[in-house]
């Protein structure tokens, strides 16, 4: 009897353990509803930001808040992977991929190439400016947007 | 010509770089290929191009999203500087516009993704006005779309404009623009000396891949099965976001033919096979209040464009 209990708190103790996701992007749409095309909520996350996960559903994650357990959040706003990390079969993956995937492709790398093509300067240049001066669509222009056009789920 | 046109870098480099364990590396490496389902393979020179040209060597550890932004950016600056064309200040009128509607494009793609996709973009999707008469748009790695002004112009509606935006968006997600940079690195001899590689190595490896990049994503094309897939996700896309999912199978159909002009056209399957995998989609005899709405403001921002 004593060990269905032992057994029973360990279940009820790993059913509450909540999850924490990092947001990873700036404007990350959260919504009423698991669901983009429909109504947001009106809260902000920022990158960053810990988020206390209390529901999964589908690429969606229900937050304990902002939004007091009502909003949702995209698997989009705070997924990324690490260098290296599996995808597709891991068989198929030997210890090289992975450590070979660590390797280059920084920032320095970056600066580096750079240096050696001074031809791609201007063009670097505009798309430091569309980096810096376009950030993505906001949410509520993104509402916006949708409604007048009817689309999403306003068709 | 063709092969020896994308295989010479690899080829080249690996006789560069892999001196040291060159005395072992053709039979591992032909194993290594062999395990997976290579054909043809002879030569560590072959080795590089059968791989990256046929794709046989499937995804295994991938890069970063902070990897594959820098690689991105740097394949986005050799593919705007080989269009020869001057990108639209990100605050014009049709920039903003382009804008949203890769927004909506973008988040119906996110929200339709499966577990094998790329996550989404690092910084996001960043959309570009190209000023090209070329009918062209090209996906990039690390979110970066860049869609000309003459595929602004060829496009009759908001539809068919976010249709050419969603196959780009497509190739992104799916990771068909990284999929000959990772195939690449993969090589056997390749990794073996990027491994034990100083820096310089490393450079000359992120340089070589930055063409490749350019290569597949402007003049060779993702593939047949991946252009047919990009398609047809587009289409569901497109369905999902509320905007008409036969706007590609129409753009298309309008500019069938059009493969000597180049751009968007010649790196593709012919646009008959693209519409016969697309399948039939009617269009309702009138058009929805939606699609009036839509058409007007894009009409509005044509007559917007330099």
């Amino acid at each position: 009897m004593a060990a269905k209990w032992i057994v029973l708190s360990v279940l009820v103790a790993a059913a509450t353990v909540s999850e924490v996701v990092v947001v990873k992007r700036e404007g990350a749409r959260v919504m009423k509803a698991p669901r983009f095309f429909g109504d947001a909520c009106p809260v902000d996350v920022s990158p960053g930001q810990n988020l206390t996960v209390v529901e999964r559903r589908g690429g969606w994650a229900r937050l304990a808040s902002p939004g007091n357990g009502q909003c949702w959040l995209h698997q989009s706003a705070w997924s990324d992977r690490e260098p290296g990390e599996l995808v597709g079969n891991p068989a198929t993956a030997s210890q090289r991929d992975v450590e070979l995937a660590g390797r280059g492709f920084t920032e320095e790398e970056e600066e580096r190439y750079r240096s050696d093509h001074p031809d791609l300067a201007p063009v670097f240049g505009a798309l430091e400016d569309y980096l810096a001066r376009a950030p993505e669509t906001t949410s509520s222009e993104l509402t916006a947007f949708l409604a007048a056009g009817r689309l999403g789920g306003d068709k | 010509m063709k092969r020896l046109h994308v295989g010479a870098p690899l080829a080249v480099m690996g006789v560069l770089v892999a001196c040291a364990q060159l005395k072992d590396l053709p039979e591992r490496s032909v194993e290594y290929l062999k395990e997976r389902g290579s054909k043809n393979v002879t030569t560590v020179g072959d080795n590089a191009i059968t791989a990256v040209e046929h794709g046989d060597l499937g995804r295994s550890a991938t890069f970063s999203m902070e990897q594959e932004f820098r690689l991105g950016k740097s394949i986005a600056a050799n593919v705007l500087t080989r269009l020869g064309a001057h990108a639209l200040d990100p605050e014009h009128p049709v920039a903003r516009y382009l804008r949203d509607v890769g927004a909506v494009v973008a988040l119906a793609a996110a929200e339709r993704g499966a577990p094998e996709d790329r996550p989404y973009p690092m910084k996001g999707y960043r959309f570009i006005v190209v000023e090209a008469a070329q009918v062209n748009a090209v996906g990039m790695p690390g979110g970066f779309v860049a869609v000309t002004t003459g595929a602004l112009r060829a496009a009759r509606s908001e539809d068919e404009l976010a249709a050419i935006v969603a196959h780009e968006i497509a190739h992104v997600q799916r990771g068909h623009a990284m999929s000959p940079v990772e195939r690449a690195r993969q090589q056997e001899h390749m990794t073996s000396t990027l491994l034990a590689g100083t820096d310089d190595v490393v450079h000359v490896f992120f340089s070589k891949v930055v063409t490749l990049g350019a290569d597949f994503v402007l003049d060779k094309g993702c593939g047949k099965a991946n252009e047919l897939a990009a398609d047809a996700f587009a289409a569901q896309i497109l369905e999902d976001a509320g905007y008409d999912p036969g706007a590609l199978s129409r753009f298309l159909s309008r500019l069938q033919g059009r493969a000597a002009e180049g751009g968007f056209f010649s790196r593709h399957p012919p646009a008959s096979e693209r519409l016969a995998a697309l399948g039939e989609r009617p269009r309702a005899a009138t058009a929805s209040d939606g699609e009036v709405r839509r058409l007007a403001r894009f009409e509005a921002q044509v007559r917007e464009l330099p």
